[in-house]
C-alpha cells in the first residue's frame, strides 16, 4: 500500500517539480527513515563554511594583534 | 494472527494462576462488577503492549496504563502469557514484571508479533481495549490522529515534519551565518577606519609643520659638529637621544660649590646662633639673681633663726600640756554635772508625776465624799424589798383574774343554753337571772382586778427605774474607789523607789542636787577662764614661730632660686658659702664680656659668605637658562624625527590592510555562495513539504471515503436512530467527526448525539478502524469493555444480532460485560466457535473462580 502512495506521490511531483528536484525526491524517499539523515545533504556546506569561518576569524585576530 | 490462549497470575484482581483458551472469533467473560473481568482484559493488552515495545521503553507502559497498580496485592509479580498462531504455526509470548512498582518489564516472544506491521500498540488502533474511559477519547482529535495510522499516512506526516525542520534548520543556520558575516564586517571596518583615521591625522601634521628629514638634519647641524648626512631616521632618533646637554657638567660644579658655601654658612650660623643663646641666658640670670642677692644679705642667717625657732616651740609645748590637763579637769567635772543633771530630771519627773497623781486622789475622794450621805446600800436594800412584794401582788392578781375569765366563760355558755329562766345545772328557777346577774358582777370585778394589776405593773417599773438609777450609782462608787486605792498604791510605789516617804522629803532631795549643780558650774567656768588665757599665750607663741619659719623658708627659697638659676646656665653653687657666692657671679660676668667679643667676629664672617653665595647663584640662574633652550631643541627634534617614523610605519598600515581586506572580501563573497546554496535546499525542503502535505489530504480524503461507509455500516448496526442515520469523519489539517441530518446537513457531533449515541458512534469508529486494517495488517483484534453501557434492551439485542456478526467474520472479538441481559442476548445469538465464560465469585487470596458456558 505504502510502495502504492509512493509511486502515486512520485507521479504527482512530476507534475510540479524540475527533473533534478524530482531526483533528488526519488532519492529522500528511498533513504528516509523516521530520525530522516537530512542532515547529510548539509554536510557539504556546513564544512566549507567551517573552513571559512576559520581563516576570516584568525586574519581578524591577526588584524586586531596588529592594529587595535 | 489469532491468539489461542491466555494464562495469567499476579496481575492486578487475578492472584492464582489462570488459564483459558480464546475463541478465534468471539469470547465473552460475563460476572458482577469488580470480579476481575477489566484485568483479564487489562493482561491480554499489557502482555501485547510489552512485546511490542523494547523492554527499556517502562514509561510508555506507565503512559498507557497510567495509575493502575499492576501487580496483584498478594504477589511479588505480575505474569502473562499467551499463545497465538500465524499462517498455520504456533508461537508464544509472555510478559512479567521487573521491578515493586510495576512498569518496568522483561518480555519474550518466540514468533513474529513484533515484526507485523501493527506498529507501537500505544496508538494503534488496530489492536485496543475499549474501556468506557478509553472509549470516551474518541472525543479528542488527538485520539482521532490514530486514523493516520489506520490510513498508513504517518510515513508523509513524518516526512513533511522532517522537511519544515531541516527547512527551519537552515533557515537558522542561514541567521547564524549572516549575523556572524556582519560582525565581522562591523569589526573590519573598525579596524580600518581606527588606522586610516590615524594615518590621516599623522600626515596632516607633518604637512601643517614642514616636518623633513633634511630640515631635522639642519636643525641638528646648528646643535651639534657631527657628521649626520648618512642617517636614517631610526640613527637619527637613537642619535638625538644619545645627546649630552654641556650645561649639565658646568652647572653641576657650580652647584657643589653653592652647597659648600651654605654649609660653611650654616656651621657659622649654629655657632652665632649658641653663643648668642649663652650671652642671652647669662644676662637673664644675672638680672634675676641680682635683687635676690641684695635681700639675701640683708636677711639675718638660717643657723640664728632655727635657734630661736627651737625656744619658742619648748614653751609652747609646756602651754598645750597645761591647757591639755586644764581640759581634763573641766570634761571630769562636766561628767559629773552631766550625772548630777540626769539624776535631777530623773526626781523632778518623779516629782511631777506624784504631785500630778496626789492632785488625782484629792479630786477623787472629793467626789466619793458625796457619796457618804446618800446611803445608797440602804435605799438599795428598801428598793429591792418593795419590789418583791409588788411582784407578789402581781401574780397573785393574775391568777384572780384567771380564774374569774374561766367562770365568766362557763356562766356565758350556760346562759347560751338556757331557754328558759331555769339553770340548766342545777334546775334552779330565775337561774338565768341569776347567772346574768352574777356574770355582770364578775365582770366588774375582773375590771376593777385588771385596773389594779395594771397599777402594780405600772409601780414596779418605777421602782424598776429607781433600782436601776441606785445601782448605777453603787458601781461608780465602787468604781472612784478602786481607782483611789490604785493611785496611792502607785505614789507609795515612786516614793520608795526614789529612797523617800514623803513628797516634802523628794523636794529637798532636789533642792540639794541644785546646790551641788551650780557648785560644779562654778569650778568650770573658772577652768575656762584658766584655759582662755592659757590660748592667748600659747596662739601668740604660734604667731611667732609661724614669723620666723616664714623667714628661715623665705631665706632657703631666695638661696634656691639663686643656685636653680645658676645651675640653668652650668654653675653648682649649692653647696657654696655667701661669699664664695657672689665670687662665682663675677665669674660669670667677666664671661659674659668675652662672649660679646667673639660674637661680633662671627657676624662679619656671615656677613661675607653670604655675598659670595649670592654672586655663585646668579652665575647658575643663567646657566639654567642655556641648559633648558638646548634640551627644548633636543625634545623638539625628537618629537619631529618620531612623527616622521609614525608617519612612514602608517603608510605602509594601510598597504597592508587593504591587502588583507582584498582577500577577506573573497571570502565574504565565497560565504554569500554558500548562502544561496543553502537558500536553494531551504526553498527545496519547503516545497517538499507542502507538496507531501497536499498529497497527503488527497490520500486521506480518498480513503476516508471508503472509510466512512464502513463506519455508517457499523453505526447503523450498532444504532437506530430517528433523525440522524449517518455520521462523518472530515478531514481539514485534523480530523474531526460531524452528523448529517435526513436532509443531508451537517450538525454538531457533540450537541446533536445522546450519550447511547455517541457511545455508539465510538465503537463504529473502533471497529471500522480493526475492520478497515485488515487489508493492511496481520493482526487485528477488537477489545471492548463493557460496550452494552447506555445501550436499552433494543440496541443491546441489535449489538448481539446485527453488529457483531459483521466483526467477528474477520477480526478476533474478545468482550466483557456485568449486564445479565446482555449476557442473555450473547448466549442466544453466538456463534458456533465462541467461548463464554463466566466468573462466578472473586476473593482477594484465589481472585476469579471463572467457568466456561457451554
Amino acid at each position: 500500500m505504502i510502495t502504492e502512495d509512493i509511486a502515486n506521490f512520485i507521479k504527482y511531483v512530476k507534475d510540479i517539480m524540475s527533473e533534478d528536484n524530482v531526483k533528488k525526491v526519488e532519492e529522500i524517499l528511498r533513504n528516509f527513515s523516521e530520525d530522516m539523515r537530512l542532515n547529510e545533504d548539509l554536510g557539504g556546506l556546513e564544512l566549507k563554511f567551517k573552513d571559512l569561518e576559520e581563516r576570516v576569524s584568525n586574519t581578524l585576530s591577526m588584524l586586531r594583534r596588529r592594529f587595535i | 494472527m489469532i491468539l489461542k490462549s491466555i494464562a495469567i497470575e499476579g496481575f492486578k484482581g487475578i492472584s492464582n494462576r489462570i488459564e483459558l483458551e480464546l475463541s478465534p472469533k468471539l469470547t465473552v467473560f460475563f460476572g458482577p462488577v469488580a470480579y476481575g473481568k477489566s484485568s483479564i482484559l487489562e493482561a491480554i493488552l499489557w502482555c501485547l503492549s510489552c512485546n511490542s515495545l523494547e523492554s527499556g521503553d517502562w514509561r510508555k507502559i506507565q503512559k498507557i496504563f497510567e495509575d493502575i497498580e499492576i501487580i496483584n496485592l498478594r504477589k511479588p509479580k505480575a505474569e502473562v502469557k499467551i499463545e497465538y498462531e500465524h499462517n498455520g504455526n504456533e508461537y508464544v509470548m509472555f510478559a512479567e514484571t521487573k521491578t515493586e512498582k510495576g512498569y518496568g518489564f522483561k518480555a519474550y516472544d518466540s514468533g513474529i508479533f513484533k515484526e507485523l506491521s501493527v506498529g507501537e500498540l500505544e496508538i494503534t488502533p488496530f489492536v485496543r481495549v475499549l474501556t468506557t474511559a478509553q472509549i470516551r477519547k474518541f472525543e479528542f482529535s488527538e485520539d482521532l490522529e490514530a486514523l493516520n495510522v489506520v490510513f498508513g499516512i504517518t510515513f508523509w506526516k513524518k516526512l513533511a515534519d522532517s522537511c519544515d525542520k531541516l527547512a527551519e534548520t537552515i533557515h537558522d543556520k542561514e541567521r547564524e551565518i549572516i549575523e556572524k558575516v556582519i560582525s565581522w564586517k562591523t569589526e573590519l571596518e573598525k579596524i580600518y577606519t581606527g588606522v586610516l583615521k590615524r594615518y590621516e591625522e599623522i600626515a596632516e601634521k607633518i604637512k601643517a609643520e614642514n616636518i623633513s628629514l633634511e630640515n631635522i638634519k639642519r636643525n641638528l647641524k646648528e646643535l651639534t659638529n657631527e657628521d649626520i648626512d648618512q642617517y636614517s631616521l631610526d640613527d637619527l632618533l637613537s642619535f638625538v637621544r644619545q645627546m649630552t646637554n654641556p650645561y649639565h657638567g658646568k652647572l653641576s660644579e657650580l652647584e657643589k660649590e653653592i652647597r659648600r658655601r651654605q654649609n660653611e654658612l650654616e656651621q657659622l650660623k649654629i655657632k652665632c646662633n649658641e653663643i648668642e643663646s649663652r650671652i642671652h641666658k647669662i644676662k637673664q640670670t644675672l638680672n634675676e639673681i641680682q635683687p635676690k642677692l641684695e635681700e639675701l644679705i640683708s636677711q639675718p642667717s638660717i643657723e640664728i633663726l632655727e635657734n630661736e625657732v627651737k625656744k619658742l616651740e619648748k614653751t609652747y609645748r609646756s602651754i598645750v600640756e597645761y591647757i591639755t590637763n586644764l581640759g581634763e579637769e573641766k570634761r571630769n567635772i562636766e561628767s559629773e554635772k552631766f550625772r548630777k543633771n540626769r539624776e535631777l530630771s530623773s526626781l523632778r519627773a518623779s516629782y511631777n508625776r506624784t504631785l500630778m497623781l496626789e492632785r488625782e486622789l484629792n479630786t477623787i475622794n472629793a467626789k466619793l465624799r458625796e457619796f457618804d450621805d446618800q446611803d445608797l446600800d440602804k435605799k438599795w436594800e428598801e428598793l429591792k424589798n418593795k419590789l418583791s412584794q409588788l411582784y407578789e401582788q402581781k401574780e397573785q392578781l393574775e391568777e384572780k383574774l384567771g380564774e374569774e375569765s374561766k367562770i365568766v366563760e362557763v356562766i356565758e355558755q350556760a346562759i347560751e343554753l338556757m331557754k328558759d329562766d331555769v339553770c340548766i345545772i342545777c334546775g334552779e328557777k330565775g337561774g338565768l337571772t341569776k347567772a346574768k346577774e352574777r356574770c355582770e358582777i364578775l365582770k366588774r370585778k375582773k375590771e376593777d382586778d385588771y385596773k389594779r394589776l395594771e397599777e402594780i405593773k405600772k409601780e414596779i417599773e418605777e421602782h424598776d427605774k429607781l433600782l436601776g438609777s441606785i445601782e448605777a450609782q453603787i458601781k461608780r462608787r465602787n468604781e472612784l474607789m478602786n481607782k483611789a486605792k490604785a493611785i496611792q498604791q502607785s505614789i507609795d510605789s515612786e516614793l520608795k523607789r526614789i529612797g523617800v516617804n514623803t513628797l516634802n522629803e523628794l523636794e529637798e532631795k532636789i533642792n540639794s542636787i541644785v546646790d551641788e549643780i551650780n557648785t560644779l558650774d562654778d569650778r568650770i567656768s573658772k577652768i575656762n577662764e584658766e584655759i582662755k588665757n592659757k590660748e592667748g599665750e600659747k596662739k601668740e607663741i604660734y604667731r611667732k614661730l609661724r614669723e620666723i619659719r616664714n623667714k628661715i623658708f623665705r631665706v632657703s627659697s631666695i638661696r634656691d632660686e639663686i643656685n636653680s638659676l645658676l645651675g640653668k646656665i652650668g654653675i653648682n653653687a649649692w653647696n657654696l658659702s655667701l661669699n664664695d657666692l657672689q665670687l662665682k657671679i663675677n665669674e660669670l660676668k667677666d664671661e659674659l664680656q668675652s662672649l660679646e667679643s667673639e660674637r661680633e667676629i662671627l657676624h662679619k664672617k656671615i656677613t661675607e659668605i653670604e655675598k659670595s653665595i649670592n654672586s655663585l647663584k646668579d652665575k647658575q640662574r643663567k646657566l639654567e637658562i642655556e641648559e633648558n633652550l638646548f634640551d627644548g631643541k633636543k625634545s623638539e627634534l625628537v618629537r619631529q624625527i618620531s612623527d616622521l617614523m609614525e608617519y612612514e610605519e602608517y603608510k605602509e598600515k594601510i598597504e597592508e590592510l587593504e591587502s588583507v581586506i582584498d582577500v577577506l572580501l573573497q571570502d565574504f563573497n565565497k560565504i554569500n555562495q554558500i548562502l544561496r546554496e543553502y537558500e536553494e535546499k531551504r526553498l527545496f525542503y519547503l516545497m517538499l513539504s507542502k507538496t507531501v502535505k497536499a498529497f497527503m489530504s488527497m490520500l486521506v480524503r480518498q480513503k476516508l471515503d471508503e472509510f466512512n461507509e464502513l463506519v455508517n455500516k457499523f453505526y447503523r448496526s450498532l444504532y437506530e436512530h430517528p433523525e440522524f442515520k449517518e455520521i462523518r469523519i472530515k478531514f481539514d489539517q485534523r480530523y474531526r467527526i460531524a452528523v448529517i441530518d435526513s436532509s443531508g446537513n451537517e450538525v454538531g457531533y457533540e450537541e446533536i448525539l445522546n450519550t447511547s449515541a455517541r457511545n455508539a458512534v465510538r465503537i463504529a469508529i473502533s471497529s471500522a478502524c480493526s475492520y478497515y486494517g485488515l487489508g493492511r495488517s496481520e493482526f487485528n483484534l477488537l477489545i471492548i469493555d463493557e460496550p452494552q453501557l447506555y445501550l436499552d434492551s433494543k440496541h443491546k439485542e441489535k449489538f448481539i444480532k446485527d453488529f457483531l456478526p459483521l466483526i467477528y467474520e474477520k477480526c478476533q472479538v474478545i468482550l466483557a460485560t456485568a449486564d445479565k441481559e446482555f449476557w442473555d442476548y450473547i448466549k442466544q445469538y453466538k456463534p458456533k466457535e465462541a467461548k463464554l465464560y463466566e466468573i462466578k465469585s472473586w476473593s482477594l487470596k484465589d481472585g476469579p473462580m471463572i467457568e466456561e458456558v457451554l
